[in-house]
């Protein structure tokens, strides 16, 4: 029984000195590749300014390569600040759009309202005159788009 | 780039209490690391912010790569407004500091 656990401690120590040693020879080229996939991982505006102003920090303040971990969490939040301001111009360009669709498509349906759903008129129409109900909704309609189309323009302008 | 408030956290207020220390004094992000204990996935998307909020603004340093030895670094420096902005934050954190420390005792 002790030989085995002798002879399994020597084969432990062994292994894990390998271990070890393999790891410290690979861990600089595991920053190095963690470094570069956080520049990937930045919007292609930042990637040249972050590469040289990071390498400069790493210059300075040699860590483990562990550090490198960092680098890529804040390419992840940094990609995520620049993300939504993206991702808010195209939500207000695509709400204008949305409203300019529903104002077509209401124009179609009022066009073709008898044809697809037979001789029965929206509850709408039924109330009022047709012709004047359907100018107001459209004019309220455009208004409404034109609004929407200049605040996006003017969002459009501030963030450029 | 927005220039809405950035969110203040203990560590933004760490890394404006760097600047308000000398305000007119550039600043580099490592120096900044160094001083604030903060880890760079924290302090970078930090600065972001805040120059995105146009509190900071940011430069290269002065020199070519090749007769510095090193690569050139990023010098972060306080605008008036960031200056203004941060000292107002500093007052009303303390305030309020202040305040449940007074109504712990």
């Amino acid at each position: 029984m002790a030989k085995h656990v002798t002879v399994f401690g020597v084969i432990a120590a062994f292994l894990l000195k390998w271990i070890a040693d393999e790891t410290r020879a690979w861990l600089p080229w595991c920053a190095r590749r963690f470094f570069d996939l956080s520049l990937r991982l930045l919007p292609p505006s930042e990637r040249e300014r972050y590469s040289e102003e990071w390498l400069g920090h790493v210059e300075s303040l040699p860590g483990t390569g562990f550090a490198s971990a960092q680098f890529f969490l804040a390419a992840l939040q940094i990609r995520g600040l620049v993300m939504k301001d993206v991702v808010v111009e195209r939500c207000i360009h695509y709400r204008a759009r949305a409203v300019w669709f529903g104002f077509l498509v209401y124009c179609w349906l009022s066009v073709r309202w008898n044809k697809i759903f037979g001789s029965q008129k929206p509850p709408s129409t039924h109330d009022m005159s047709a012709e004047n109900s359907n100018l107001v909704v459209a004019a309220l309609v455009i208004l409404i788009a034109f609004v929407l189309m200049e605040q996006s323009r003017k969002q459009s302008t501030a963030m450029a | 780039m927005g220039e809405n408030s950035p969110r203040i956290t203990t560590q933004t207020l760490s890394i404006l209490s760097v600047f308000l220390a000398s305000p007119a004094e550039e600043v580099a992000g490592s120096d900044i690391a160094r001083k604030t204990g903060l880890k760079s996935g924290t302090l970078y998307p930090a600065l972001f912010r805040l120059e995105q909020a146009k509190w900071l603004k940011s430069k290269w340093e002065e020199g070519v790569p090749a007769k510095l030895g090193r690569p050139r670094r990023r010098m972060y420096l306080l605008t008036p407004k960031g200056e203004e902005q941060a000292r107002s934050v500093c007052v009303k954190v303390s305030e309020m500091i202040g305040g449940i420390a007074w109504q712990s005792t």
